[in-house]
């Protein structure tokens, strides 16, 4: 066939443009629908899928071999696909219960005063103590539904574990006490938000018994403790209700991951081309270097900036796209966690179209909760209140909560510093969240092309990009010389 | 007030990009067509226009869900 040929002539879809939409139609295509619902075409499905993502070299051979365990057991056992997720997570759980390096490696250190089988002796006494804590915690839910505590999930749950983290820094160093204290917290801190969702789906709809709920707190997807698919209130709603709606969600899965395999050949290759071809510096490289009095100068930052702005979102795309796909190969339907960010002209859109769970968990955990409480007489102050408990806290909460490991060694408020640009970035995010809900009249088509389809865009990936100096919780770099970074950019 | 009530719920969709087209019965919010900031501003639209008091803290969200869902709610509230 000549290239011609493939491209086609002029106002005729070309063969390469008939192959796209013909895969883009797969998922309604009646003869493809019918061969995934053969136990062969399924399993040969499957296959193709796990392929895909060991092409992407995003999941560890471990993770990889867990993910297609899971996969062709549900398919093979489809009576007994809730106990296979269930199982499949709980092993997961107890093999990795950290969702942060921080955390396996606190556990590593403080082994040492751990008497049985060392650091994995202590991950899984942890894990074993956290399922039994979590389970008594739901059925208590159950049982005393009347009571505030138990109306209040996220804030018990919150108070709990705050209640857990001072024991922890109060216990003696270098004794099984202090060891066990810091592991529970590591794994609880992990599972704590899906746990949240699991505490309000019971007092919902949702019919998933309690010691499913309870052993579900780390699926066999991974991910970060940001729960993609949130609990089985959510994941049940958008579960498979018959043998072709399966067959569609499955051959979604396999587009959803190759899609997220391409966007992975096109990060690589922005990454090849901008640190290796161009010797660009990644931001934080170019804020040290800047906060060192070494500036790389104004073109380098700015390329930095840029640059680092657009591959974050390839890397969250990237990373959402084949969770998302593993859970839809699962059986679940889900949305997607990120859908064409640039897109958006408003703050608030781009928080949705960027990362769509960590939204959804700050909207459910914390603007919901405030909006239904606080200030119903003014709904402006009503939703900036609400908006400020999600962006502003709840935000804060998961970030300063995730890296509370820090505080293992004492020296509490010298390493409370650490989070000064997490302070100031969630603040940041939240007025302007505040500021763009508030503004009035959306911007239409009828406004014109630059005012519809650039300007708000530019605003928002403006925004987001300066916004990303202060997003760090390493503590490398201080407040002030981030702040001193961005006024550099402008020559000030 | 339904037709009021759908022709908010076409705006919602419209300004997320997406088209009006959907049944009376159709999940706007459980089927990931709408999101829940647009669930916030149902719910104040709902409270603004008809008076009602959707701030109770147990109050489901998943009886927003549908047109039906909403005239359920308008007849047994309003």
């Amino acid at each position: 066939m000549s290239i011609a040929e493939f491209i086609g002539p002029a106002g005729q879809p070309s063969r390469l443009e008939t192959w796209r939409q013909a895969w883009l139609a797969i998922d309604s295509n009646e003869r493809a629908l019918a061969f995934v619902q053969t136990r062969t075409g399924s399993l040969l499905l499957c296959a193709a899928f796990v392929f895909v993502l060991a092409a992407g070299l995003q999941l560890s051979v471990a993770a990889l071999a867990l993910v297609a365990a899971t996969l062709f057991a549900m398919i093979l056992l489809p009576a007994h696909a809730l106990t296979v997720l269930v199982g499949s997570s709980l092993f997961y759980f107890a093999m990795r219960p950290f969702r942060i390096d921080g955390w396996a490696g606190l556990v590593q250190e403080k082994s040492e005063a751990f008497p049985f089988a060392g650091a994995m002796g202590l991950q899984l006494a942890s894990v074993a103590i956290v399922l039994v804590l979590s389970a008594m915690f739901l059925f208590w839910q159950r049982q005393f539904s009347g009571t505030t505590a138990a109306k209040r999930p996220v804030l018990t749950l919150i108070l709990l574990w705050s209640g857990l983290l001072m024991t922890a820094i109060l216990s003696p160093q270098g004794t099984l006490w202090h060891a066990m204290h810091w592991s529970v917290v590591g794994v609880s801190v992990s599972s704590l938000w899906i746990l949240a969702y699991s505490a309000i789906d019971a007092r919902g709809k949702d019919t998933t018994s309690t010691l499913h709920r309870s052993a579900f707190l780390r699926p066999f997807w991974g991910g970060s403790a940001v729960p993609i698919g949130k609990s089985f209130g959510f994941l049940n709603r958008f579960a498979a209700k018959d043998e072709t709606e399966l067959a569609a969600t499955r051959l979604k899965a396999l587009k959803l991951a190759v899609w997220a395999l391409v966007l992975t050949g096109v990060l690589k290759l922005c990454e090849f081309t901008a640190y290796q071809q161009y010797g660009l510096a990644d931001l934080q490289t170019a804020i040290l270097a800047h906060a060192g009095g070494n500036t790389l100068g104004g073109f380098a930052n700015w390329a930095s900036l840029i640059t680092n702005y657009f591959i974050d979102l390839l890397i969250i795309a990237v990373w959402g796209h084949y969770i998302v796909a593993v859970v839809r190969m699962a059986g679940y339907r889900i949305p997607r966690n990120t859908v064409n960010p640039l897109g958006a002209r408003t703050l608030a859109e781009f928080w949705n179209r960027y990362f769509y769970y960590f939204k959804e968990m700050l909207v459910d955990l914390f603007f919901y909760p405030a909006f239904r409480r606080y200030f119903k007489g003014n709904t402006k102050l009503r939703i900036a209140f609400a908006t400020f408990c999600a962006a502003g806290l709840g935000n804060f909460l998961y970030h300063f909560m995730r890296e509370t490991y820090v505080f293992a060694d004492g020296a509490l408020l010298e390493k409370l510093w650490i989070f000064q640009s997490a302070v100031f970035y969630s603040l940041a995010l939240a007025i302007g969240l505040i500021v763009s809900q508030w503004r009035g009249r959306k911007v239409r088509p009828e406004d014109g092309f630059l005012a519809y389809h650039v300007w708000p865009r530019m605003n928002v990936i403006a925004f987001f990009c300066f916004l990303k100096i202060f997003d760090d919780i390493s503590g490398e770099g201080t407040l002030m010389e981030r702040a001193a970074f961005l006024f550099g950019l402008f020559g000030v | 007030m339904s037709k009021s009530v759908r022709n908010f719920v076409e705006t919602l969709l419209s300004e997320r990009g997406k088209s009006a087209d959907f049944t009376d019965s159709d999940a706007l919010f459980t089927s990931g067509l709408l999101d829940s900031m647009a669930a916030t501003e149902l719910m104040i639209y709902l409270e603004t226009e008809f008076g009602l008091d959707l701030a109770d803290p147990d109050f489901d969200i998943s009886r927003l869900d549908t047109i039906d869902d909403l005239k359920g709610l308008l007849s047994e509230m309003v």
